[in-house]
């Protein structure tokens, strides 16, 4: 005999009793408090989901989702700034078929490669990632650069050969500009190329890797392959599709053998949601959960308190302290509570694809709410606390019966 | 003097009484005579306001309460007229109910009950619900719930009077042949309940006759 064997037993013992109601003795009551308990707690994982894939999601500012054809040796985490291995040929005609696909709004081929710049004005001379890129008249970002003030003509490969007009343009990062000491107009020229391009526009932000922020230019995709060697095979390294259906995705791996498709909206990892929105949204649901779970449970643990008030009486007839029936009373409680919290992970996990299936036929975005097993320990944690906080109402009740009168009834 | 707020009501007075081990008494008398509340000072569940319940020894009357509730469990079984068993656990776990917070282990627990259950004859019933039973086979779980901790007292209020006939005769013979080594005290106003017992107190307004 030891005071833990006799606590783990009148713990039990409130288990015992939850599971034997459930089982035929009196489910009722008890079923109703388990499925109440059970929607507060899902209604908790979903809305929580949405504030961790808010708070995680790089899709959710946009309405357009990014899908990135990349072969499968870059893998999907280098996608900025993979500029060496493996890479996609016969890149324009690709792209080509994929732009007369109306559920695509823009296609371009990528090409990430280092370039040495030179200012012949001043002498300034800077390593920098080129990006390339098909240009478009729409307010696009590729790798954050702004690219619609590049030449929508894109006359180097307006005849489908490298050997139309040379535009030269660039859009270059703020620190290209200020370290090259250059203003929109004016020209520099590429080491060990005979060629010289002309900067547009200054770009409003950095371009952002997950190593911090690389000096970067964009300029037409044509063009850098000519200066990069990649027109021979017309190669890029990735391909990169916009569009609000994400029935594309499936199509887009059929390509080319040996790709990847990821999918992301922006190449350059831009903080998708930079207010406290998540967990703002979080901390709600759990209010919000913990209180409907809280009141829920201790009104109808109260009533099959009330209604069962003569077996408390039996308790202390056969010699069940106070603090014992307390404990009964508390763990039936919590067991109802996690119960309850078990269920509602299911149900919170199966609405949880169902809100992710509707938001994307809705509104294009393949994954909104997330569910991870830090999830899944946080809502059986809060199941177990509105157990613990629905407990003080049966308790008091259970503090009124009195033996005598219940046995006697 | 039983007051709880209203007015008090004298419901036994003066009332001696001294049961040995090995012995039955049956408490007589009709409606209001006082004999459950004889049984519930008996059981620690009531307090006199004067005199004294000794057992074993100790004065129960003068135990705080939960000293009344732990010398209840280690010593007295109690078996009600409506059997008063938990519907939510198998019989098995109600007859070990009492040695949940006496702080048996496991296993020892399942051994007792399963025991106490075929020394009243319900082996094939460990695993049935109270409501899976008959009356009758509900009471004898009772009545191997009241002997689970051993106890030097069984008390019974009423035991055959939810019951038949035949099914009432079952259930003394049960509280005639644990009575070997124990004291059994029986309250009831029937009058072949009484006739099993080895002596009658006889009760009328609260005194003894």
């Amino acid at each position: 005999m030891s005071r833990l064997t006799q606590l783990v037993g009148v713990i039990g013992l409130g288990v015992r009793r939850v599971v034997g109601r459930l089982r035929g003795a009196a489910p009722g009551r008890m079923t109703v408090c388990i499925l109440g308990v059970a929607v507060a707690v899902a209604l908790l994982v979903v809305v929580t989901g949405i504030s961790l894939g808010l708070a995680n999601s790089t899709t959710v500012e946009s309405e357009d989702i990014d899908y990135w054809i990349v072969p499968d040796e870059a893998g999907a985490g280098s996608v900025p700034l993979q500029a060496e291995g493996a890479r996609l040929s016969q890149v324009h005609e690709v792209t080509a078929d994929l732009r007369r696909d109306d559920r695509i709004d823009y296609a371009s081929p990528v090409v990430l490669q280092p370039l040495q710049l030179r200012n012949p004005a001043t002498g300034d001379q800077e390593y920098v990632i080129a990006v390339g890129v098909i240009p478009t008249d729409e307010k696009r970002r590729v790798a954050d650069m702004k690219i619609s003030s590049l030449d929508a003509e894109y006359s180097y490969y307006a005849d489908g050969d490298y050997d139309g007009e040379w535009s030269g343009q660039f859009v270059a990062a703020p620190s290209v500009a200020e370290r090259l000491s250059l203003a929109p107009g004016e020209t520099i020229t590429v080491s060990n190329a005979d060629r010289s391009l002309t900067l547009t526009e200054i770009n409003d932000r950095e371009m952002s890797a997950g190593v911090g922020e690389v000096p970067a230019i964009a300029m037409p995709l044509a063009e850098l392959q000519s200066l990069t060697g990649l027109d021979r095979a017309d190669q890029a390294d990735q391909i990169l599709v916009s569009t609000t259906d994400p029935t594309v995705e499936s199509e887009l791996a059929g390509i080319y053998p040996r790709t990847d498709v990821v999918s992301r909206a922006g190449i350059g990892g831009v903080d998708a949601t930079p207010t406290n929105l998540p967990l703002a949204m979080a901390l709600a649901a759990t209010l919000v959960a913990g209180g409907i779970g809280v009141a829920f449970v201790a009104t109808m643990m109260g009533l099959e308190l009330t209604a069962g008030r003569r077996e408390l009486a039996v308790l202390s007839a056969v010699g069940f302290s106070g603090r014992a029936r307390a404990l009964v009373v508390v763990s039936e409680t919590v067991t109802v509570a996690v119960l309850g919290g078990i269920l509602g992970v299911g149900l919170g996990a199966l609405a949880t694809v169902g809100v992710n299936a509707g938001v994307a036929s809705a509104i294009g975005i393949p994954s909104l709410a997330t569910i991870t097993p830090a999830l899944i320990g946080y809502a059986l944690a809060a199941a177990v606390a509105v157990g613990v906080c629905a407990a003080p109402y049966p308790l008091y009740l259970a503090s009124r019966t009195n033996t005598l009168e219940e046995l006697t009834r | 003097m039983i007051g709880a707020g209203g007015p008090t009501v004298k419901a036994l007075d003066a009332v001696s009484l001294s049961v040995s081990a090995g012995e039955v008494v049956g408490i007589a008398g009709p409606s209001g005579s006082g004999k459950s509340t004889l049984l519930h000072l008996l059981a620690g569940l009531d307090t006199p306001t004067a005199g004294a319940v000794t057992i074993r020894g100790t004065d129960i009357a003068a135990l705080g309460n939960r000293e009344q509730t732990r010398f209840r469990r280690d010593n007295i079984g109690m078996v009600f007229q409506r059997f008063h068993l938990l519907p939510a656990l198998t019989a098995r776990e109600n007859v070990a109910l009492p040695l949940v917070q006496a702080g048996v282990k496991r296993q020892q627990r399942r051994k007792r009950g399963s025991d106490l259950l075929a020394a009243v004859g319900l082996a094939d019933r460990e695993t049935h619900r109270p409501g899976a039973l008959s009356g009758g086979e509900q009471q004898r779980v009772a009545i191997a719930r009241a002997l689970a901790a051993d106890p030097a007292v069984v008390i019974a209020d009423e035991p055959t009077g939810e019951l038949d006939r035949d099914t009432g005769e079952q259930v003394l013979n049960l509280l005639t042949e644990i009575s070997d080594d124990r004291a059994v005290v029986v309250a009831s106003h029937d009058e072949y309940t009484l006739e099993r017992a080895d002596r009658v107190i006889n009760l009328l307004d609260g005194v003894r006759q």
